[in-house]
C-alpha cells in the first residue's frame, strides 16, 4: 500500500470513529444559559456529560442517539473521554500553505456522583509547509483538576485550567493575551468555586504560577470573579468580570463586561469586552483595551456560521483589529469540518486562510 | 370653571369613542351571527430544564373558531386545536421524542391533538383570568391563566398564557440522559382572530 493510501485510510477511519467538542457559547440561542448543562466543567469547555453528548450528536446532519442513551437517565458515566484529532491547512496571504496535526485527549474519572478527576493533553505535530521547513512537536498536559460536586449548582474545582471568562471562547482570549497578559501560563494552577442556579451563574477563584511561565518573574498569582445572570427567557445572559494579578514583572488589574444572547434559535450575538491596567517593574503602566463580538447564523444545528470582530487596543500605543468569518459543518456525530479566515489590520495587514478536518472518538 | 367642564365634556367623549368598537363587536357576537376564526397563531410551550435552562416547543398549527358569549357567564362557543405533530424544539431528535415517547401522538386523534374548549374570560377587551377546559394526552382537566385581549381591526388579538402540569395529563416524565423537564410547563398562545363566515348553529367539534 502506498504512503497516499495508508494515509488516506487512516482518514477514512479517524472519520468513522471520531468526534470533535469545543465550547459552543452559541447554545444561549437554544435556551442552554449555563455551561454546566452539557460539560462536566460547568464553565464549558472539555469532556460532555452523558446529556452534551446527546445534544451533541442530535446536533448533525446524521444526527441520532449516543451509545448509551438506552441506560437508566441516572446511570454514572464513570468514565468519559474523548481524543480529537485535527487536521488542518493554514494558509496565510503571500505565503506557503501550512499543514498541521494535532491530537488531544481528555477525561474525566469519576470516583463517585461527586468526585471527577478531569485531565486532558494534547500532541502537537510540527508544521509542515511545501517548502519543507518544519517546526517542533510538542507534548503537553493542558488540564489536570479535581472536581467536588457536593450539590447540584454548586462546585470546587482544584488543580490546572482556564481560568474562567464570559465566553469561555479560548480562541478570542488567545488573540489580546500576547499583549494584555503576556509571557504568563494560560492555565494556571488554581482554586475555583462555581455556584449557579436558574438566574444567577457566579465563579471566584484565586491561582499561583504551574511553570509554564516564560521566566520566573512572570509567575504570578491573583485572583477574580465573574459573574452572570440571566436577564431574558433563558436566551440572555449578561456579566461581569474581574482579576487582579501580581508578578514581579507586573501589577495587573482587569474588568469586563460580557454577553450572550440568542435572539431566536438560529441568530445571536456573544460579546465579551474589558480593560486591563498593566504597570511594569520599569516605571511603565499600560492600559489595554480588549473586546471579541461575534453574530452568529445557525440555519440548521449542523451548519454552524458565525463572524467575529476581535479588538486590542493600548491607550497611546497601537491598534489591532481582526474579523474572522467561520463555517462549520457537522457531518455525522465524529466527523466535521471547519472553514475559516482570519484577517488581521495592524501595521502590517494579513489573512490567513484554514480549513480543518476534526475527527473525535470516545 | 368652565375649563374644567370643558375638559370633563372632552374626557368623556374621548373615553366614548375609544370604547365604541368593543360593544359593536360583542354585540355582532351576541346577535350570534359572527364567529372569530383563528389566524396568524404561535403556541409555544415553555419547558424548563431540571438543570437550568430551558426549551421552547413552538407551532403555528392552532385552527378553530369561537364564537362570543352574549355575557362572561357563559363559555365562547367553539374549540381551539393544536396540531401536536407539528411542534418543534430547534432540535430534531428533541421533537421526536417529544411528540412519539411523551405526547404519544401515533396513539390517535385524541393524543395528535390538544384541544381546548369551554373558553371563558371575564371580558372581551384588556387583560383578563380566564378558564379552560384543555384535552391532552387524552386527558381532560380544566387550566386557568391569563389573556390579554385587544381589539384590532375586524377581529382581535389574543395573547394568553397557562401553567400546565405534565403529571396530571399521564404524560410520562419527560427525562433525557440525567436532564428531566420540571413537572409544571407554561404554554403560550399568541393568536389574531378574525370574523368567520356566518355560522348556521352548533359548536365545531
Amino acid at each position: 500500500m502506498s504512503k497516499n493510501a495508508l494515509i488516506a485510510v487512516l482518514v477514512l477511519v479517524l472519520a468513522m470513529a471520531a468526534r470533535t467538542v469545543e465550547a459552543y457559547p452559541n447554545m444561549i440561542r437554544l435556551g442552554y444559559t449555563s455551561c454546566a448543562t452539557c460539560h462536566v466543567s460547568p464553565q464549558g469547555g472539555g469532556v460532555l456529560t452523558r446529556y452534551g453528548r446527546g445534544i451533541d450528536y442530535a446536533q448533525t446532519i446524521r444526527s441520532g442517539e449516543p451509545p448509551d442513551a438506552e441506560l437508566p437517565t441516572d446511570a454514572l458515566s464513570r468514565f468519559l473521554y474523548d481524543v480529537r484529532l485535527q487536521m488542518s491547512v493554514d494558509h496565510a496571504q503571500g505565503g506557503a500553505e501550512e499543514y498541521s496535526f494535532n491530537t488531544n485527549f481528555r477525561t474525566a474519572i469519576a470516583m463517585n456522583a461527586q468526585n471527577r478527576l478531569v485531565y486532558a493533553f494534547g500532541v502537537r505535530s510540527p508544521a509542515l509547509s511545501l517548502n519543507r521547513r518544519m517546526g517542533a512537536a510538542s507534548l503537553g498536559m493542558s488540564r489536570l483538576y479535581w472536581m467536588y460536586q457536593p450539590r447540584d449548582g454548586v462546585a470546587l474545582v482544584v488543580g490546572r485550567d482556564d481560568l474562567p471568562s464570559g465566553l469561555g471562547l479560548p480562541g478570542a482570549s488567545s488573540f489580546y493575551r500576547t499583549v494584555n497578559n503576556p509571557n504568563v501560563s494560560s492555565t494556571p494552577t488554581q482554586a475555583k468555586v462555581f455556584w449557579w442556579n436558574r438566574r444567577w451563574q457566579v465563579a471566584t477563584y484565586a491561582y499561583g504560577p504551574d511553570g509554564n511561565e516564560t521566566q520566573p518573574q512572570y509567575e504570578a498569582r491573583g485572583a477574580g470573579a465573574m459573574g452572570g445572570v440571566n436577564v431574558w427567557k433563558d436566551r440572555a445572559v449578561v456579566g461581569l468580570t474581574t482579576r487582579v494579578s501580581k508578578a514581579d514583572a507586573f501589577d495587573r488589574r482587569n474588568a469586563g463586561l460580557f454577553a450572550r444572547v440568542g435572539f431566536n434559535e438560529h441568530v445571536g450575538v456573544l460579546a465579551e469586552h474589558d480593560v486591563t491596567e498593566r504597570e511594569l517593574n520599569t516605571g511603565r503602566r499600560l492600559t489595554h483595551l480588549a473586546g471579541h463580538a461575534e453574530v452568529f447564523f445557525v440555519p440548521y444545528n449542523w451548519l454552524q456560521t458565525a463572524l467575529a470582530a476581535e479588538h486590542l487596543n493600548t491607550v497611546s500605543g497601537a491598534s489591532t483589529y481582526r474579523l474572522s468569518p467561520s463555517v462549520e459543518v457537522r457531518l455525522t456525530p465524529n466527523f466535521r469540518l471547519q472553514f475559516s479566515s482570519r484577517s488581521v489590520y495592524a501595521n502590517t495587514d494579513s489573512r490567513t486562510y484554514s480549513v480543518s478536518l476534526q475527527v473525535k472518538a470516545e | 370653571m368652565a375649563s374644567k367642564k370643558i375638559t370633563s365634556t372632552c374626557t368623556t367623549i374621548f373615553v366614548g369613542l375609544c370604547l365604541l368598537p368593543l360593544p359593536a363587536r360583542a354585540q355582532d357576537a351576541a346577535d350570534g351571527q359572527t364567529k372569530l376564526r383563528v389566524r396568524n397563531a404561535q403556541v409555544s410551550v415553555l419547558c424548563p430544564l431540571t438543570i437550568g435552562g430551558s426549551f421552547e416547543a413552538k407551532t403555528k398549527a392552532l385552527s378553530g373558531q369561537v364564537g362570543m358569549a352574549p355575557d362572561a357567564s357563559q363559555p365562547l362557543d367553539g374549540d381551539l386545536l393544536v396540531d401536536l405533530q407539528t411542534l418543534e424544539t430547534g432540535i430534531g431528535l428533541r421533537d421526536d421524542h417529544l411528540r412519539r415517547k411523551y405526547l404519544e401522538v401515533e396513539r390517535g386523534p385524541t393524543f395528535a391533538q390538544a384541544r381546548l374548549r369551554n373558553i371563558r374570560v371575564e371580558k372581551l377587551a384588556g387583560k383578563t383570568p380566564f378558564r379552560a377546559t384543555l384535552l391532552l394526552h387524552g386527558q381532560t382537566r380544566d387550566v386557568t391563566g391569563t389573556a390579554d385581549i385587544k381589539p384590532e381591526g375586524d377581529g382581535y388579538r389574543l395573547n394568553a398564557s397557562f401553567p400546565v402540569r405534565v403529571s396530571e395529563f399521564g404524560i410520562p416524565e419527560p427525562t433525557y440522559l440525567g436532564v428531566g423537564v420540571k413537572d409544571e410547563v407554561v404554554v403560550r398562545v399568541n393568536l389574531n382572530a378574525e370574523p368567520a363566515a356566518v355560522a348556521t348553529s352548533g359548536r365545531s367539534k
